[in-house]
């Protein structure tokens, strides 16, 4: 079933053309990788597709529903869940306050029954809590609960981010380039995670650098370069096609594959 | 809480209601003084609370609380001299209407951010402060403002004593109010707005919806403030009301500690009493402000209860072998 | 006709000096990206020190505004290194360094304040402040010597900006910093340079006003406030649109002053600030950056 489908999504930003008439699926259940080289407008697809950026034509179809012209919070409402290449978490909060933070989209009580302290919000206090500990629990992070986020290690918190991003139980995890700024034991530890997060069955859409991770856990892959869409394909397949090839290494790389 | 700060905070209230009972007879000439300075901390403290909201927990700046809190004692005030409202209904009314007032602000100032915001907020106060003494003269008593009658209590005109109490329990109620703020769902997502907008945005918090929230209740606790203020005194003035004060507010928050609910109280504490205990040097007021606030962004940046909480937990951290743990896989 | 066409020229003349507060604002703005609170009390130095050497020291006028810019500048430059760059060098949040300077400026101003007791004093004035009639036109001299003296400034400025090496190097210090200092640009230099320049500048705006108005410890506030607004009218960073929103502001001031009541006057103007803002909250030339 396609969760999210991506129609001729256009953005330029001034005289550049960002992406051009891009069209892609993600189905459920399975982990699609978005690769291309530097500048091939991968987080531009993502910015779109959160809302963060409006496109100049096409649309974005998540179950049904066109979600292009939403803002990014009403698209966070439907169940989209993201993290970002740079670490956006938030530094002035402990990892379990950080996860708590991340629970918004379940919660509806609303500001005054907050301060009247309702039921309701009291139960969704909670609630919360607990689904922010059994989220530590999951990812091993429970030792660091009231750590506060800066004095943790670089993968450590880009581990927080993510189980941020999955606390809140998403239909569709988006994840920019995760393994960025991470050591090959940390990048061990996320593929671990990202495995787990395969078998509970979360449709996730990654954009990543490293060839070793895409080929080990993608079940599909979709390859842009400059903006536009050359192929898609099954890891296997796109390795070896040609065009993917040149657009990374170059045309004598291609032509000695052929 | 944690057990121990929940004793803490249980004692400092206990002090707090029962040491103006007690001066009667410990210190009988200055009782009336102390229970001055008190009530006036506490008027200042629900202020500092305010703005705590809307800086330390949402992380927008309001330059101009001066405004808002004159609006409150100023609506208090009038209600009571032309529509003959007793105070304890002039009262929830001027918050109220102090709040419909700051929706009205910031329909213009909430889309900016940053130094902006604070232009715009303290372009506001000033402006408040010079119409109540240039306009309207008639009604609003220009330089030497409006004065209110006195408030009977049981028969009995009240004492300062009553007016401590009062306003005491007031303090408490918007102390309370603010924790359980942040300790909730609105309140962490405020939090996520100060900590880092658009990551808070992906998280699904509307940005637009929460600043202006907090930007309501900010006013709404200044309002407050500003009409308790204006029985207590007897009467509203501009001078009370300057944007001076909307500084002072700030300084309490940020040598208190920005980001602490206990630092805005604290900080309020401290920098209420020392002009007091400085007597001799009360001119001087602004420059010792000046002077403190500076050494504390500069040495201090946290605040004092930010940095206490630093060299406490320093203890607690620098033990971490396991943050070693995940690198090592 | 003739006491509007009067009140403008004298609106031109007070918005002169608005803009050149704001023009100093601007130029430590564009060197530190942090606004300096603390301009309007050079403009205070100047008036200040100008009132005090003409009571007491009776120089020739040449050399007392030699003394009083030099002074400034040595005081701008102090204030640079006590202040502004140790809260700069230690990454204190943008607008805690602002609130900073405001403290900063509250120090000076309270010192300044001690040692002449808050008096108020008096400057006589270097051109005459009667009206006189210049064609059809009705102008005062010494509001026309702000006028002048203004764009002679502003076209200083754009001079070393333009066409002076040393300008260049400053006017990229103000675009990308860190690049400047991987270029072998020494940005402190260049930061002290810039608050130098505000100093100097600021000193002459207040030997100008000093003859316009009261002259006391706290008169920086106000001016800077002014100032300020004028420089956020015009789109802060952008020096020359600051010098253009003072004479905004200047012209407001005085009409409204002039037609309704003075009380009125600097409410008008931050009812046009609050106004500006809500429609283009980067200026009126301004550029969203972001």
């Amino acid at each position: 079933m396609k969760l999210l489908q991506v129609e001729n999504i256009s953005k330029s930003f001034g005289g550049l053309q960002a992406l051009q008439s891009v069209n892609m699926d993600v189905e459920e259940g399975l982990i699609t990788a978005l690769i291309g080289p530097n500048g091939a407008g991968k987080t531009t697809l993502l910015n779109v597709i959160n809302g963060l950026l409006d496109p100049d034509s096409g649309s974005i179809i998540m179950e049904g529903e066109d979600i292009t012209d939403l803002p990014p919070h009403e698209v966070a409402m439907r169940r989209i869940a993201r993290t970002f290449q740079i670490l956006r978490g938030y530094q002035q909060q402990t990892v379990v306050e950080n996860l708590m933070a991340g629970r918004h989209v379940n919660t509806r009580s609303g500001i005054l029954a907050c301060l009247c302290s309702l039921p309701l919000a009291r139960a969704e206090n909670k609630a919360t809590e607990k689904a922010a500990l059994e989220a530590l629990d999951t990812f091993g992070l429970t030792p660091y609960a009231d750590v506060p986020l800066p004095v943790l290690p670089h993968g450590t918190q880009r581990l927080v981010e993510i189980t941020r991003a999955l606390v809140s139980n998403p239909k569709l995890l988006l994840l920019d380039e995760p393994t960025s700024g991470l050591n090959p034991r940390e990048s061990d530890v996320l593929l671990k995670a990202l495995k787990s997060i395969k078998q509970k069955g979360v449709t996730t859409l990654l954009i990543e650098h490293n060839m070793r991770l895409v080929m080990d856990i993608a079940d599909h892959v979709t390859v842009l370069n400059f903006g536009v869409k050359i192929t898609e394909g099954t890891p296997d397949e796109i390795s070896k096609n040609p065009a993917v090839i040149e657009a990374y290494l170059g045309r004598k790389f291609s032509a000695a594959a052929s | 809480m944690e057990k121990k700060r929940f004793w803490i905070v249980l004692v400092i209230a206990i002090l707090v209601v029962i040491i103006p009972i007690l001066g009667k007879y410990l210190f009988p000439g200055l009782n009336k003084y102390i229970l001055h300075v008190g009530t006036f901390m506490c008027i200042m403290t629900i202020l500092s609370v305010g703005l705590h909201i809307f800086f330390g927990i949402c992380g927008q700046i309001n330059f101009g609380c001066n405004g808002f809190y004159a609006c409150g004692g100023y609506i208090a005030a009038l209600l009571m001299i032309n529509l003959n409202l007793h105070y304890y209904i002039a009262l929830p009314l001027a918050v109220i209407g102090t709040g419909i007032i700051t929706v009205f602000v910031g329909l213009a100032v909430l889309r900016l951010r940053h130094w902006v915001l604070a232009l715009g907020t303290a372009a506001f106060g000033f402006a408040v402060f010079i119409t109540l003494r240039t306009v309207g003269v008639g009604f609003l008593g220009g330089d030497d403002g409006l004065f209110t009658s006195k408030l009977m209590v049981f028969g009995k005109k009240a004492s300062p004593s009553f007016y401590y109490y009062f306003i005491l329990a007031w303090t408490f109620i918007s102390i309370l109010g603010a924790y359980i703020l942040e300790n909730s769902r609105a309140g962490r997502a405020m939090k996520s707005i100060r900590a880092d907008e658009i990551a808070a945005q992906v998280t699904g918090i509307n940005i637009d919806h929460y600043v202006r929230m907090a930007f309501l209740i900010s006013g709404m606790y200044a309002g407050l403030a500003g009409a308790l203020y204006a029985q207590w005194n007897r009467g509203v003035s501009p001078d009370s009301f300057t944007p001076d004060i909307a500084m002072f507010v700030l300084v309490y928050v940020v040598v208190g500690g920005l980001g602490k609910l206990s630092g805005a109280i604290i900080g309020t504490f401290i920098l209420v009493l020392l002009p007091e205990l400085l007597i001799p040097l009360k001119e001087y007021e602004l420059l010792i402000y000046a002077v403190i606030f500076f050494l504390v962004i500069r040495f201090m940046s946290k605040g004092i209860v930010g940095t206490v909480q630093d060299l406490l937990s320093r203890r607690r951290l620098v033990g971490m072998e396991a943050a070693d743990q995940y690198s090592q896989g | 006709m003739e006491k509007a066409l009067l009140l403008t020229f004298i609106g031109f003349g007070l918005g002169s000096i608005f803009g050149l507060v704001g023009l100093i604002l601007v130029i430590t703005f564009n060197a530190t990206k942090v606004i300096n609170l603390a301009v309007g009390e050079f403009v205070m130095i100047g008036a200040l020190v100008s009132a005090i050497l003409v009571k007491s020291a009776h120089l020739p006028l040449g050399w007392s505004i030699l003394i009083i810019i030099a002074g400034a500048v040595v005081i701008g430059i102090f204030l640079n290194w006590f202040l502004v760059t140790p809260l700069l060098d230690r990454n204190v949040a943008g607008i805690m360094i602002i609130i900073g300077t405001y403290a900063g400026a509250l120090i000076v101003s309270g010192s300044a304040g001690a040692l002449t007791d808050f008096a108020f004093m008096g400057t006589p004035p270097i051109l005459p402040l009667t009206s006189i009639k210049l064609w059809i036109f009705p102008i005062v001299p010494q509001y026309g010597l702000c006028i002048l003296v203004t764009i002679g400034v502003v076209v200083a400025y754009w001079y070393f900006l333009n066409r002076t090496h040393v300008g260049w190097a400053f006017k990229a210090t103000s675009i990308n910093r860190d690049m400047c200092r991987l270029l072998g640009i020494s940005t402190s230099r260049m930061i002290a340079m810039a608050f130098a320049m505000s100093a100097g500048i600021g000193a002459i705006a207040g030997l100008l006003i000093g003859p316009m108005s009261s002259v006391n410890a706290s008169m920086g506030f106000p001016v800077m406030v002014n100032g300020f607004i004028a420089s956020v009218l015009g789109g802060m960073g952008n020096p020359y649109a600051a010098v253009v929103g003072g004479w905004v502001v200047g012209i407001l001031h005085v009409i409204i002053a002039g037609y309704f009541a003075p009380g009125y006057a600097q409410l008008a103007v931050f009812l046009l600030l609050i106004g500006i803002l809500y429609v283009r909250p980067y200026g009126l030339f301004g550029v969203h950056e972001d």
